[in-house]
């Protein structure tokens, strides 16, 4: 959520004052700029895609949500910008859907991977489920980072963020495969059960719904 | 090379490392399994399938704030949070964490600078009155 001073300064930009706007870009380009910097070199390109990304902000901010954080809403702005241009520029190729249509003309995204028809559900509800998920995943960070756990805590940060698979992980941290799965199978369990408690269906969660198949593979 | 569904999802996402971003980007160019790898992940989102990964990156979960990345460079964290720091900037990648890092160091450079040219002012303008 965007904190007061947050809240105050976009109500300054959208009453039309001049300095609050230079207060805003003042407090973000930089850190805009460097983003986007680590993937183009040219540093006049990326002045251009952080002045786009500016101007996204703009054009958006009569449908700015205060629920979210301002740098958050900003990163993705940018973070649009620069994927357009890597595609107008031919770097990253746009990737299809696998989408069909029934004789209705309602369309269903089948990729092989899932039948996901059933899993059609509003988008009010994908936000509680994502709320859910968040904050049992905090949650659970939150305690290992105030109970100093620090190896558990990269651990599954190296599995579920940067995607790395169990024994990989296990030689990073120089640490047994079997202690990998252990961390995962009480990371998985109690995230699971916390997202459950809500009533939220872990089928929504593969990653949460699977996890009898990946303490196998350790 | 074979990437994860996590690796596969940050990439879509423009949060993967730089460097792997590039190498994916290469692959996609003749790897059409790559390419449906993307298509089906894009598919399942778009049906409402969540993934750990995307929530804990999107929500910026885990990230230390401005402030303690900048205390980071200061050296006044204590040594397991600075390990973790640079352990979620390095090694996990986080591009966020990563922007604010190189923004702060770009700064703190700058200032070094103007710090310097200040203290050759400072220097130049009062060393005629040392005593002889």
């Amino acid at each position: 959520m965007a904190n007061q001073a947050e809240k105050l300064l976009i109500q300054r930009i959208r009453d039309g004052q001049e300095e609050a706007w230079q207060e805003l870009i003042g407090q973000f380009e930089g850190r805009l700029f460097a983003y986007v910097h680590r993937r183009i070199a040219d540093r006049a390109t990326c002045e251009d895609i952080v002045q786009e990304a500016f101007m996204g902000f703009v054009n958006s901010l009569p449908n700015f949500d205060e629920n979210r954080p301002l740098e958050s809403f900003l990163f993705s702005i940018c973070s649009n910008k620069l994927t357009d241009h890597l595609r107008r520029s031919g770097r990253r190729p746009t990737i299809p859907m696998y989408t069909t249509e029934d004789s209705q003309g309602h369309r269903s995204f089948t990729g092989p991977g899932r039948a996901a028809s059933t899993l059609f559900r509003s988008q009010e509800r994908k936000n509680i489920e994502v709320a859910a998920l968040e904050e049992a995943i905090r949650e659970q960070t939150e305690h290992w980072k105030s109970t100093g756990k620090w190896e558990k805590l990269k651990c599954l940060e190296l599995i579920m963020v940067a995607g790395l698979a169990n024994h990989a992980v296990a030689d990073q941290l120089n640490i047994p495969q079997t202690q990998v799965a252990n961390y995962k199978f009480e990371f998985v369990t109690r995230v699971r059960d916390r997202v459950k408690a809500q009533n939220i269906s872990a089928d929504v969660f593969p990653e949460l719904a699977n996890q009898t198949d990946e303490m196998s593979d350790a | 090379m074979t990437y994860s569904q996590a690796q596969l999802e940050a990439y879509l996402d423009e949060d993967l490392d730089a460097g792997m971003m590039s190498n994916i980007e290469v692959a996609l160019r003749e790897d059409t399994q790559l390419l449906n790898s993307l298509s089906t992940i894009l598919s399942q989102r778009e049906s409402g399938v969540h993934s750990v990964g995307s929530v804990w990156r999107r929500a910026s979960i885990t990230c230390p704030s401005r402030e303690t990345i900048a205390d980071g460079l200061l050296g006044i964290l204590d040594d397991d949070y600075k390990d973790y720091i640079h352990f979620h900037i390095n090694e996990v990648g986080c591009r966020l964490c990563q922007a604010h890092l190189d923004d702060l160091t770009a700064q703190q450079e700058v200032n070094q600078e103007l710090s310097s040219a200040r203290r050759k002012r400072y220097f130049e303008s009062t060393a005629g009155y040392l005593k002889k």
